[in-house]
């Protein structure tokens, strides 16, 4: 085993950790605000906004994560690529990195994925409590502030803890178009050292040791529920 | 502290329900009841399961939208429209909202919400609907459950209660509001033979305070104890109502009778 690059890699390295944290972070808020809304739409009786969610879904499930990184990358970014206005703008620093391409495309499949088992736990709830909500004169959207979401969100937390770790071992993906995330820059030593196991080795002890903290936070999140074991 | 509302005077009717038709697909559950509570009354439905009783109860707060007939709560008249499909909607939700604000319900299965303390189940509407300042809210709160004698439980969750105590939670949480009736949807259906006295005596408190209620009960003895008026549902129609004594002393259906000899052999 030979880790002598650690030394001169080590800010890079650094950066990178950074990269997938930021890419993790971004896509799940948002994936998460895009899932909520998903999981509604699901449940929707307005047969439009039903059919509109169902559809994202499917599109979204059915298709690989990694192509849907490219339709981002190479075709919507080519597309900006033709439009001056655009290239001017201040938009254009960012729209040039793949980096928000991949942070879209991730916040677009934890929508799908994670809007399908939130309208699962919507749909877990007890009738009978939203409908005591209701017989007590609770508005529609206070309900769902209240009672409704905090109750599926708190019972899902268990799942909420494996998406995230799903979602961090996807943000890997974002090195397939040249994002110099955990994975890019293992990519990058490989290929300047000539070394293939020892970067690797580092970096899979890296993601290892993010899921298990990821893990551990929503445990420790799930204890300090009292009524955990009544939802 | 009155628990409910004091706005009516006593004898007014605060329930009025005009020939209400409700069918669940081909079941014509309901087969146009009239129906009239009105202030400090205690009014029993009974029957057999499946008489409709509990569909009426849950049409008067607007759970259940009845295919036809009219409600009014308090004077005013609920709004029911037709959709396209020919279905019976609510005309203004906000106005329902307004009125099942006055009505507390509880239900057979307690219905509390699992996430809050009792204390917090209580005083949620209160804050929340209508705007009661916290502190208020919380004194108020911790009053009525210390009159359902539950007040040390009230940082624990529904879910390290006994049924019984959840469901005088679920009547404190009913109460909070500050209705002007009570519905009570078989409050004591779900619970262990144990744990019936100490809701029902709960509920009998609150019928010699003078709470106006409606209750759907199987507790015959009870509805007889402490009710000013009982009616005996029989498929979707009202067979017999009157005094506790009219109806379980003399009936005059057969079919009451039947059910009332049935109901109390049972006991």
């Amino acid at each position: 085993m030979d880790f002598s690059w650690f030394a001169e890699f080590r800010q890079p390295l650094w950066l990178a950790l950074l990269t997938t944290l930021q890419l993790l972070l971004i896509s799940a808020s948002a994936g998460f605000l895009l899932a909520v809304l998903v999981g509604f739409g699901r449940l929707s009786r307005q047969p439009f906004i039903a059919w509109l969610s169902l559809s994202y879904t499917n599109l979204i499930r059915g298709t690989p994560l990694l192509v849907q990184i490219y339709v981002m990358y190479y075709g919507l970014g080519s597309l900006f690529q033709d439009m001056p206005a655009l290239r001017e703008s201040w938009l254009w620093p960012y729209l040039r990195e793949g980096f928000w391409y991949v942070a879209l495309a991730l916040t677009l499949s934890v929508g799908g994925y994670l809007g399908e088992v939130i309208r699962g736990g919507l749909r877990a709830v007890p009738k009978g409590e939203l409908e005591a909500a209701r017989a007590l004169g609770m508005p529609h959207r206070l309900i769902v502030r209240r009672i409704w979401l905090p109750r599926t969100l708190y019972a899902l937390l268990p799942t909420l803890s494996g998406e995230a770790v799903m979602l961090l071992k996807s943000t890997a993906l974002a090195s397939t178009v040249a994002v110099m995330d955990v994975l890019g820059i293992a990519n990058l030593i490989r290929n300047q050292t000539f070394l293939t196991y020892e970067p690797l080795l580092l970096i899979a002890t890296l993601y290892l040791v993010l899921a298990i903290l990821i893990e551990r936070g929503f445990k420790r999140l799930e204890n300090r529920l009292p009524f955990r074991n009544a939802l | 502290m009155p628990l409910t509302s004091d706005a009516l005077p006593a004898g007014q009717p605060i329930i009025e329900i005009r020939d209400l038709h409700k069918r669940f697909g081909q079941q014509h559950v309901l087969q146009g009841v009239s129906f009239t509570a009105s202030q400090g009354e205690v009014v029993s439905l009974i029957g057999a399961s499946g008489s409709g009783k509990s569909t009426l109860l849950r049409c008067m707060n607007l759970l259940e939208i009845p295919d036809s007939g009219q409600i009014a709560i308090a004077g005013e008249q609920i709004g029911l429209q037709h959709n396209r499909k020919g279905q019976t909607v609510l005309a203004d939700l906000q106005q329902v909202e307004r009125i099942r604000n006055r009505l507390g319900m509880v239900f057979q299965n307690f219905n509390l919400w699992p996430h809050m303390t009792v204390l917090e189940n209580v005083i949620e509407v209160p804050i929340r609907v209508q705007h009661v300042p916290r502190v208020q809210a919380i004194e108020q709160g911790e009053a009525l459950l210390a009159k359902v004698g539950i007040a040390d439980k009230r940082h624990s969750y529904p879910a390290f209660l006994s049924g019984g105590q959840q469901q005088r939670v679920a009547i404190a949480r009913a109460l909070a509001t500050r209705p002007a009736v009570m519905l009570f949807d078989e409050p004591t259906s779900a619970l262990d033979p144990e744990l019936v006295t100490e809701v029902l005596k709960v509920i009998r408190e609150l019928a010699e305070d003078g709470c106006t209620m409606v209750l759907v009960t199987h507790e015959m003895a009870f509805a007889r104890d402490v009710s000013s008026k009982v009616m005996f549902l029989h498929q979707g129609r009202i067979e017999e109502a009157g005094t506790p004594r009219e109806v379980f002393v003399s009936p005059s259906s057969e079919r009451c009778r039947q059910f009332i000899n049935a109901q109390l052999c049972r006991a």
